[in-house]
């Protein structure tokens, strides 16, 4: 993702700046978690390009993170 | 007739690759301590490990065994769940999901929930437990995979289920003992101020989300 391309998952427009909140809080992240996905490791880093890049497993990662504050703003 | 005391355990860890395979690699020794466990209750267990985990082996074993429990470990998706190589499948929707007729199997595993879990309980199988999402858990990459404090919330409550499953038999326990150890731990680490905290608690909260269990009304 540019830094103006918008990310789509299942229809939805993910507004710019969500992203941009969710990517600095995973630019947060401890240094020694990383998250594995079976079949691969992603550090910090590896997360923050595939969510920019609007992969498959960013466009899942973001939506966990997206459903996480949902979760949060409702308790 | 199945048998009660019988539980087949496959799981695999390929050494070739092990720095991208980090996550088999953890999954392949929590389930060790599922065989540790089974083996103090009494029951036999039937471990196919790395190369023996192959679609002709689980055949056989399940044929000569008839284990009531069966625990997978590895790579899945909609359709398979893949053995000893990562990438060979070992168990495909309406090829061979008719093995597990009459038995209750928990796959720790991507998405197999989504269609082979439905098409193995369509066929008999008596409960399917498994993810319908990837399956992703936080790591510290650790070389003694017990010693990780991140992923061990995440081993516990996927070993909860079969453990419960091996104690009582009842998938209904094992999903109710699942959520009640999840909601524990995301209590304990949402008290916690440890910066790991937050992505425990985080994926936690996915894992609870995405099992999902075909179970019979009893």
């Amino acid at each position: 993702m540019s830094e103006n391309k918008e990310i789509i998952i299942n229809g939805e427009k993910i507004p710019k700046e969500l992203v941009e909140i969710i990517l600095k809080r995973l630019n947060a992240m401890p240094p020694n978690i990383s998250l594995a996905v079976l079949g691969k490791i992603l550090t910090k880093e590896d997360i923050m390009k595939e969510i920019k890049g609007g992969s498959n497993i960013g466009k899942e990662i973001l939506l966990i993170e997206i459903e996480y504050y949902k979760d949060l703003v409702r308790s | 007739m199945v048998d009660r005391n019988i539980i087949l355990i496959a799981r695999t860890m390929n050494e070739e690759k092990i720095s991208a395979n980090v996550p088999t690699k953890y999954i392949f020794h929590w389930a060790e301590l599922v065989k540790k466990e089974a083996k103090l209750l009494g029951l036999k267990v039937i471990d196919l490990k790395n190369e023996n985990f192959t679609e002709e082996n689980m055949k056989k074993m399940i044929e000569e065994f008839d284990p009531y429990i069966i625990f997978l470990n590895g790579h899945g998706t909609e359709y398979s769940i893949k053995g000893k190589d990562d990438k060979t499948d070992v168990i495909i929707r309406c090829k061979n999901d008719h093995l597990f007729k009459d038995r209750i199997v928990y796959a720790l595993s991507c998405k197999t929930s989504r269609i082979l879990g439905k098409s193995a309980y369509n066929k008999g199988c008596k409960c399917y437990i498994g993810y319908k999402e990837e399956l992703i858990f936080p790591t510290q990459q650790f070389e003694n995979v017990l010693d990780d404090f991140v992923s061990e919330p995440f081993m516990k409550v996927s070993n909860e289920i079969v453990i419960t499953l091996i104690k009582t038999g009842s998938p209904h326990e094992a999903i109710q003992n699942f959520h009640k150890l999840s909601d524990e731990l995301i209590n304990y680490w949402e008290k916690q101020t440890k910066p790991e905290s937050l992505f425990i608690q985080k994926y936690l909260k996915l894992m609870k989300k995405i099992i999902y269990a075909s179970i019979p009304l009893e």
